[in-house]
């Protein structure tokens, strides 16, 4: 954890800091599959959290709506 | 090479894929499905994703063919034939909204080919075409199964070809779509975050998707790592579509200022003469009775209507983003199947990019069509850009079989505009010339002055 922290770490300094060109002969094909590494540790825990909200706002409105319906029901 | 085939209408835009390739028999078109992809092939087929895809009009359909001559039969698995594209269209003549559609469509596939436990292996923009007025997927041999704990290969394309190119043309400046027509495999992300303004830095996905993303691939550039050992699960794979889904919905551009904007509001037409105009402009549609159009000069699109109301297929092009913009915006709260809206400039038009100038066609090649429209464009060609009539006669033989062209005379209101603030070196600016060069080219068939105006409209046709 305490390597991944140094990359991110340096990543954020060298774009907040030093913006350079690449060389194009060099594949940045790596790189690519470092950050996306790096970015679904966060994107992936922001998504279970979304999915597991989206769940409880679904199952609160289906008991809402069972709900309503028994009061229709009662009525 | 293992694409080698004797069939010499090999499509010069499929020789990079070793899943297949693209080829021309009697007029149509085919696509090949070689032995190595055979397996990915019959997962796309059986887990119901070619299905669930096509049913949503989000890939293009195909069946599959067997009475047909093989291109290579020592490689060929299967031979496909997809439904025909009409006009091939690449995304440095899209508008924003088109890009950002073909963003979403290629996000929204790539969900649903995770669900069927397969991915995308690219995310090509040059992947996406516009078919009756939406954006459709049409390499079928994109998809490859899913192998556990993998990153998205094709992670680095989407950002290049469709996040940087939007990001630019939302916060730095529209016509930096045009940098797709350079960078054939996108914008490169260091050249995309140098462009950017610095305040994106702020944003938590550009940051990341495109800042930090540039930063990393320098950093990585030159260092071996085991690719083996780096793993990602198939949730952390969902929360990163799931984000640039939402980098990309975020992203907007809204037209406003540019050259044409207000065109219309501000010519010497009164209503009465635009609706006339529009009125002998069907007249001689219905005369011609073309399969298609090419309406040069478009704007908005309000002659490109007149056709796609006689269901006859128009590609609307215009230089302004604006235009073009608006004109999709159209399109797609009608929900029109007919017109397709392209940013193209007259004066520069599309060029066969890539290698040996073959795997995109310039507009020329791609012609020539029916019939064009060249309405209230050729003082633009002739004295804006200094084109003699013979030069534009040239040009408009070599794309069309028939011409509807409007000649705008030197007294014209919008003629004078373009003269205030230069010399008037076109003494040759006249109706006569212009009749006499476009003769070199084409046969006059009809006459019509348009009532209300200075302006004559033609029916021609090449010779």
């Amino acid at each position: 954890m305490d390597k991944m922290f140094n990359i991110i770490f340096f990543l954020l300094l060298a774009v907040l800091a030093f913006p350079k060109t690449t060389h194009a002969y060099l594949d940045p094909g790596t790189g690519s599959f470092i950050i996306q590494i790096i970015l679904s540790v966060v994107l992936g825990g922001i998504f279970a959290f979304k999915m597991f909200f989206a769940k409880i706002k679904q199952t609160i409105k289906k008991i809402f709506s069972k709900n309503k319906k028994n009061d229709k029901s009662d009525k | 090479m293992t694409n080698q085939t004797n069939n010499s209408d090999e499509l010069s835009s499929s020789f990079r894929d070793p899943s297949g390739f693209l080829f021309y028999q009697d007029d149509q078109i085919f696509r090949q499905v070689n032995i190595s992809y055979k397996l990915d092939y019959d997962l796309l087929m059986s887990s119901g994703l070619y299905k669930k895809l096509v049913d949503d009009n989000l890939l293009i359909e195909h069946k599959e063919v067997t009475d047909i001559k093989l291109a290579d039969s020592k490689n060929c698995y299967k031979i496909i034939q997809p439904t025909t594209i009409p006009f091939i269209s690449y995304p440095y003549e899209w508008s924003f909204s088109q890009l950002k559609d073909a963003a979403l469509l290629t996000l929204k596939i790539q969900k649903l080919a995770i669900e069927h436990n397969m991915s995308l292996k690219d995310a090509s923009a040059y992947n996406v075409q516009f078919l009756k007025g939406r954006p459709i997927f049409i390499d079928t041999l994109s998809f490859e199964a899913l192998t556990q704990d993998r990153p998205w290969v094709a992670y680095k394309q989407f950002c290049q070809h469709f996040l940087a190119p939007l990001a630019l043309m939302s916060r730095t400046d529209i016509r930096l779509n045009k940098l797709a027509s350079i960078f054939i495999d996108g914008v490169p992300l260091d050249l995309a975050s140098r462009l950017l303004p610095a305040r994106t830095k702020l944003n938590f996905s550009i940051l990341t998707h495109l800042h930090l993303h540039a930063s990393s691939q320098q950093h990585f550039a030159n260092k071996k790592i085991n690719q083996a050992k780096i793993k990602m699960s198939k949730l952390a794979l969902l929360g990163l579509i799931d984000s640039l889904e939402s980098t990309v919905s975020k992203l907007s551009w809204r037209p406003a200022g540019t050259q044409w904007a207000d065109y219309y509001n501000d010519t010497n037409y009164t209503d009465q003469s635009m609706k006339e105009k529009a009125e002998l402009v069907e007249k001689l549609i219905l005369k011609v009775k073309p399969k298609n159009v090419w309406d040069l000069g478009a704007n908005d699109g309000r002659f490109s209507r007149v056709c796609s109301k006689l269901k006859i297929p128009a590609i609307a092009f215009d230089i302004d983003p604006s235009a073009v913009e608006q004109n999709y915006r159209i399109v797609k709260s009608k929900n029109e199947t007919n017109i397709l809206p392209l940013i193209s400039d007259l004066t520069n038009p599309s060029p066969g990019i890539g290698w040996a100038n073959k795997e995109r066609d310039s507009l020329i090649d791609r012609g020539p069509t029916d019939c064009v429209l060249a309405l209230a464009i050729i003082h633009h060609l002739a004295i804006s850009n200094n084109l003699p009539f013979l030069k534009i006669a040239e040009f408009l033989a070599q794309i069309c079989q028939n011409l509807i062209i409007e000649f705008v005379p030197k007294d014209d209101s919008q003629v004078q505009r373009l003269l205030q603030n230069r010399e008037d070196i076109f003494p040759n600016y006249k109706q006569e010339i212009f009749e006499k060069e476009f003769l070199e080219y084409f046969q006059i068939q009809e006459t019509i002055k348009i009532k209300g105006t200075l302006r004559t409209l033609y029916l021609m046709a090449a010779k």
